[in-house]
């Protein structure tokens, strides 16, 4: 029965992989997705779907590399399928930033970010204070902050794909850029 | 001039927007003058093309370099347990 014996080679050596490449990938698609439940699914499912498609692997390809290509297309169509939720325009957030007049409330129009320079964008502790701030923002929110990356293409593309108008797509950017810019600031530069 | 004069509000769109579409003559005037009157937006750009970086670092990186790390034993041991 060589079939037999070939299904359990798989299966352990998909094993070997959860256990090496677990902690990786889950803390990927936790900086991902900003979420722990659904970091956890994704990773599963993403073994998951190792097993199944085995044969397309062939060994072309580090093991990581492969499933980390898995993940990510998990990673975007999770966030597809979440952006499509409603409330996304809600705009009472606009009353904390602005007064009637549209000028920004006192105490909260940007001060200036001393060391804001590009040393930061490795420095895992601004990245800790970066990633915690995402978390902070509603979830389809933080979709559409994904989307908007993790696509090399033209917004308007995204837009149609995702059927809303260009507007309102930049405007959930603008608001969302709001709440993390402030969330930044406090927790990163006044301190 | 006045129909030249953005809210700090509508400056924060416009600046969203030039990333994403980009504007208008006209939007680009409004936006430009409206800057040099006001700090606090042109702070405000700064800080967005700050953060569109950071962004576009992290968003294509594959190795671990820069992503936090958590172990997950657990996840190990559910994920085993359904293969």
């Amino acid at each position: 029965m060589p079939n037999t014996v070939d299904e359990s080679n798989i299966n352990d050596t998909i094993k070997s992989w959860v256990q090496t490449y677990t902690d990786s990938l889950y803390s990927f698609a936790l900086y991902k997705t900003s979420s722990k439940e659904i970091a956890e699914d994704l990773v599963q499912e993403t073994f998951l779907a190792a097993l199944q498609s085995f044969n397309n692997y062939e060994g072309r390809s580090n093991p990581k590399t492969w499933l980390i290509a898995i993940l990510r297309n998990k990673i975007n169509d999770y966030h597809r399928i979440n952006f499509k939720n409603p409330t996304l325009m809600d705009s009472s957030i606009y009353d904390a930033f602005f007064n009637e007049n549209g000028v920004w409330n006192k105490g909260q129009f940007p001060s200036k970010w001393q060391d804001s320079t590009e040393h930061l964008l490795d420095n895992p502790d601004f990245i800790k204070v970066f990633q915690d701030c995402m978390q902070d923002l509603p979830p389809n929110w933080i979709s559409a902050i994904q989307l908007r990356y993790l696509h090399e293409k033209k917004g308007e593309i995204i837009c149609q794909e995702l059927n809303i108008s260009p507007t309102n797509y930049w405007k959930i950017i603008q608001r969302a850029k709001l709440l993390l810019r402030k969330c930044i600031e406090l927790g990163w530069f006044i301190k | 001039m006045k129909f030249l004069m953005l809210s700090c509000l509508k400056t924060t769109e416009l600046v969203e927007k030039k990333n994403f579409s980009g504007l208008s003559l006209k939007e680009k005037v409004q936006l430009s003058i409206h800057k040099r009157m006001c700090g606090a937006c042109a702070e405000y750009e700064k800080q967005s093309k700050f953060i569109d970086n950071f962004m576009k670092r992290h968003i294509h990186k594959i190795d671990d370099a820069g992503i936090p790390q958590s172990q997950n034993d657990e996840l190990k041991e559910k994920i085993k347990s359904k293969l």
